[in-house]
């Protein structure tokens, strides 16, 4: 049979085993083996997998993931969250739309410090809807705007899905986590003039709430230093050069777990659930990038990713149509499927057809992260509305949906303007030392 | 069916410990390596006194903390899956099917762990080691490294098994799920 064939039915073997709920790893695992034992032989397929356990747990750019899960984790422990929402709404509270405003503002600066979307939407969630529920904000309105706020901590750094990125590409996590930076700050600004403009017109939806004094809103910012010193720490010192991106998730995380000594928020209970949490995303990274290097491997043997390449540079389609047609692609496997499952699955087909077209492979690590963002809150698999509906019960998950769709449309006019002015993600990167 | 009944009960328990004894340790390691990066940093930026190997340190570390929590992951079922057509299931096709996901599961990762293991005492032959000396212990071989991740191979397939028995335990009876 065609090598490429083969790799195509590999694929679609390996769909059919996570339908049938087998763990993605395993199912990435399971499809890559058996597809190298039609190819190779049993001998060589062995042979060649022996290998990869060992190179997956000890490669040093892996190590940043648990030491930046811990960092968020200790923070998120550490209960900061109501710090930055009262910050948020001591400055924009007072406005139309105000607390909607402050949320997207709060959920910015934890994802200074966090790398989840998930992780950010609960916490900020769980400070902000209450919130906006006694100030008579609109259901979807709040649910929405606190889904997709969450997402920006996939973009502003640091963030799992760049990580990924670089470990599947090779590209560098410090110059993928400052080339999050600027398109990370016009999203919140974006998700920022929605509740304002939807406010301005219609000010049942989320009425002003009580002004505050410059002495308040000075005061309100005592809260918010910490996170800011250890963002300027973490990703300052991997901008200059200082650190590697698994030195400043160590600092980070030494740095979180002082913020939640000082602020007297440590309990051995918080800190031994912090650890759990750490240690059950770093093995289920694990198995998904041990699986995903299992069938790589078989994909490159069949040679798809290059046929894939070669093909798409004879078609007479320009560059920016070929581009569109891998976002579209992103956008529907979106919908249906995990961050992480859809980084492993397609990056290996798509990246080398990206170079090809003479892309910048940073610039496409952001555009692939707001993708990423598209489907945490779009139907029907939006992890980000699912976690926000566990905390806002009473609200109908179709309504969250809905609360969304501007949204969206704000993250899809940022993709257009990354692809218009690709300098925006790259402008940072380019004077990294 | 009473023994099967049994060994469920024993296979549970037995990966129970095991598996949470392996998360404590990988746990364990998590705060090690945080002080041993921060201590590295601190040695480097401040005092301009750089450590040897410390970049094979981490790697070594890392071994611990992926894999020796796998078992456990898998224990409490934390590993990411897909319920998108498997919700669509009657009770009885979604126990058949998670038996054979699980037996499936189950020989891909005893097969992967042996073959780790095979590694390990290829990598023992050649007398593998670090390629600088790791402070404070100098030169260290790779080869227990390696038996590391097989080792956590090798219990998340004891996992899988027992997640097997206890799926043959609970599956329909001829007349279909109850």
């Amino acid at each position: 049979m065609n090598p490429i064939l083969v790799g195509a039915l590999g694929f679609i073997f390996m769909f059919v085993l996570m339908l049938f709920r087998m763990p993605i790893g395993l199912s990435l695992g399971v499809a890559g083996l058996l597809g190298t034992v039609y190819l190779r032989g049993w001998e060589k397929a062995f042979n060649l997998m022996a290998g990869i356990p060992y190179n997956v747990a000890s490669s040093y750019d892996m190590s940043a993931i648990p030491l930046f899960v811990i960092m968020a984790s200790f923070l998120f422990y550490a209960e900061i969250s109501s710090n930055l929402y009262d910050a948020g709404r001591a400055w924009l509270g007072g406005l139309k739309g105000g607390l909607a405003m402050a949320t997207s503002v709060a959920c910015g600066l934890f994802g200074a410090v966090c790398g989840s979307s998930i992780v950010a939407a609960i916490t900020i969630g769980t400070v902000a809807i209450p919130e906006m529920k006694r100030f008579g904000y609109n259901s979807k309105l709040y649910t929405g705007c606190v889904a997709a706020g969450g997402t920006v901590a996939d973009l502003i750094p640091p963030s799992m899905p760049f990580i990924f990125y670089a470990l599947l590409t090779g590209e560098s996590i410090g110059k993928l986590f400052i080339a999050g930076i600027i398109p990370g700050v016009i999203q919140v600004i974006l998700f920022m003039i929605i509740p304002f403009a939807m406010c301005t017109r219609n000010p049942s939806l989320g009425p002003a709430g009580p002004r505050t004094s410059l002495k308040q809103k000075v005061v309100s910012l005592k809260g918010i230093w910490p996170t800011l010193v250890l963002f300027i720490v973490v990703i300052g010192g991997l901008y200059a050069g200082i650190f590697t991106a698994t030195e400043s998730a160590a600092v980070g995380a030494g740095g979180a777990l002082l913020i939640m000594i000082s602020m007297k928020r440590f309990t051995f209970k918080k800190f031994g659930e912090s650890l759990l949490d750490t240690g059950k995303f770093a093995s289920m990274a694990f198995l998904i990038l041990l699986g995903s290097m299992i069938f790589n491997a078989f994909i490159v043997s069949t040679r798809l990713p290059n046929t894939l390449a070669l093909w798409v540079s004879t078609l007479q389609l320009p560059a920016i149509g070929v581009l569109i047609v891998i976002l579209a692609i992103y956008f529907i496997l979106g919908c249906v499927m995990d961050v992480m499952a859809m980084t492993v699955l397609t990056i290996p087909i798509f990246f080398p057809i990206i170079t090809a077209l003479g892309y910048d492979p940073i610039w496409f690590g952001v555009i692939f992260v707001v993708m990423a963002e598209i489907g945490l809150i779009t139907p029907p698999m939006g992890m980000n509305v699912y976690v926000i509906t566990g905390v806002a019960k009473d609200v109908p998950m179709q309504d969250v949906f809905k609360g969304i769709f501007p949204y969206v449309g704000a993250m899809l006019l940022l993709l257009i303007a990354l692809i218009i002015w690709p300098d925006i993600a790259l402008v940072l990167p380019n004077v990294m030392k | 069916m009473r023994w099967l009944n049994r060994v469920d009960h024993f296979l549970d328990r037995l990966t129970f410990h095991i598996s949470r004894s392996f998360n404590f340790v990988a746990l364990a390691v998590v705060l090690i390596m945080i002080l041993y990066v921060v201590s590295d940093v601190i040695m480097r930026a401040v005092f301009h006194m750089p450590r040897m190997g410390s970049i094979e340190a981490v790697n070594i570390l890392m071994t611990v903390v992926f894999a020796w929590g796998v078992g456990w992951t898998q224990k409490v079922k934390g590993h990411i899956v897909i319920d998108l057509l498997f919700n669509k299931f009657g009770p009885g096709i979604q126990r058949v099917v998670n038996s054979a996901v699980y037996f499936i599961c189950f020989v891909f990762m005893s097969a992967l762990a042996w073959k780790v293991f095979l590694k390990a005492m290829e990598v023992k032959a050649s007398n593998m080691a670090t390629l600088s000396k790791v402070q404070p212990f100098g030169i260290l071989p790779i080869w227990p490294f390696h038996d590391i991740v097989a080792l956590s191979l090798a219990v998340l397939a004891l996992v899988f098994l027992a997640d097997f028995v206890h799926s043959l335990v609970h599956l329909p009876s001829r007349g279909g799920a109850k």
